[in-house]
């Protein structure tokens, strides 16, 4: 028996099995009959013995129950092989004279971040630009954000947190946002299950995620849905904490300059907006504020639904319900998931009880009567 | 469904070698490695491109 190599949790999702390695935080979405062959190679003491029962039971050629032999091997090798955190050795780094003190107020929370240039402040102040208030002497938790050589480094509270290479830009603004949901939610990063690269919307009874690849119209259609009433929980970096709720990051919604004549028209004050000129290739972009009224103030909501989604213009519109497996190819890899095993077990627990659609849509009033469906039921 | 951002397009020779690797095992069926990220990020790359290259 290798029950050593075997992953930590399995769960039956529909036709097919997921599994977790501990070792690896790795996710395996396998068929039933794969499953049966890891089952066999587990129990099985020599490649001799596994040969033999999968020559017998599924009546395979010997040299092909040798590859699955080696394949099998490699895989649950690789996949009980530890990952561990690349650590650079941190040379001791003085903060930097800032020259761009901001404060953000969220709610009753007051945050002040000293970038130290124009151009380090642009990294992070469009999103949350809605929120700037003035500088005031009161309690409010610091960061410090500046470059020193090729790195970009956040300090809290004076304190060092990380650095990232600066062309790893959205690892520092992905830490800078949890960092802002701690404080936001007053809790600590221990106590998150997943940040999801998807954007939620909320009734204000439950919520739904929206998934789908760069370009496909996330944010155009969560600015759309707000227009529409919804409430925008967050848009395209989802916290969810221990309690298996979604929580609430109150970024701005990034739109493209594609989607401006669609959207002046839908949402009051578009128009006044600044565009901001964004990178070397000069992109237009707006930054929508999230509706701040009070009925859209609830931190957090439970979320049973998931919909991926896909804009195209040449498409007939359909929303039709796809298997959880399909989802998690897109949700995993371009998500954070806690390495915690009672995270990942809370985890998988959620993905068995959520319901799945894709969304293919060419007509937005069509994607926003589906919206009003999904959550009347 | 397919994933297809730039920051997922692998080379034809990666997915071959990709492929290759689990070759027998995906032929009998349902066979996919998810990997999360590693540590948390905001949409890979803005649209403008990157302010410090």
């Amino acid at each position: 028996m290798k029950t050593n190599l075997a992953p930590k949790h399995v769960r039956h999702i529909n036709d097919t099995f997921l599994l977790w390695f501990k070792a690896s935080n790795r996710y395996v979405i396998v068929s039933n009959s794969i499953w049966r062959l890891i089952g066999i190679y587990i129990k099985q003491d020599t490649r001799n013995l596994f040969v033999d029962q999968l020559k017998i039971s599924l009546q395979l050629e010997d040299s092909k129950c040798q590859d699955l032999f080696d394949e099998i091997s490699s895989f649950l090798i690789d996949s009980n092989a530890h990952t561990q955190k690349k650590t650079e050795p941190l040379n001791r780094i003085i903060i930097p004279k800032v020259n761009c003190v901001t404060c953000y107020k969220f709610n009753t929370t007051v945050i002040q971040v000293n970038f130290e240039t124009p151009l380090i402040q642009s990294i992070i102040h469009p999103q949350i630009a809605h929120h700037q208030t003035p500088v005031i002497s009161t309690n409010f938790r610091e960061f410090h954000i500046f470059k020193n050589q090729n790195h970009l480094y956040l300090f809290r509270n004076n304190t060092y947190i990380d650095h990232y290479k600066t062309t790893d830009l959205h690892l520092l603004q992905g830490r800078f946002a949890l960092e802002l949901t701690n404080t936001i939610h007053k809790t600590i990063i221990d106590n998150w299950v997943a940040t999801f690269h998807a954007s939620t919307i909320a009734n204000g009874k439950e919520s739904i995620m929206i998934i789908g690849d760069s370009g496909n119209g996330k944010s155009t259609l969560s600015a759309l849905l707000m227009a529409s009433g919804f409430d925008v929980l967050a848009d395209d970096f989802t916290p969810m904490y221990e309690d298996m709720s979604l929580y609430r990051y109150p970024s701005a919604i990034s739109i493209k300059k594609g989607a401006f004549s669609l959207l002046e028209s839908k949402i009051p004050g578009f128009n006044s907006l600044k565009t901001h000129t964004n990178g070397p290739k000069k992109v237009n972009l707006k930054y929508v504020p999230q509706n701040q009224s009070s009925d859209h103030k609830t931190s957090n909501f439970q979320c049973k639904t998931i919909v991926y989604v896909k804009f195209d213009e040449n498409k007939r519109s359909e929303l039709i319900p796809i298997s959880v497996e399909n989802i998690l190819q897109t949700l995993i890899p371009d998500s954070w998931i806690s390495p915690n095993e009672k995270h990942a077990l809370k985890f998988m627990n959620w993905l068995s009880e959520i319901t799945c659609y894709e969304l293919s849509y060419s007509n937005n009033d069509f994607a926003i009567r589906k919206f009003n469906e999904l959550f009347d039921h | 469904m397919k994933r297809n951002s730039p920051q997922d397009q692998i080379t034809r020779k990666e997915a071959m070698k990709k492929m290759g690797k689990y070759a027998a095992l995906t032929a009998m069926g349902t066979f996919l490695i998810l990997n999360p990220k590693k540590a948390h990020a905001t949409s890979p790359t803005d649209p403008g491109g990157n302010p410090f290259d």
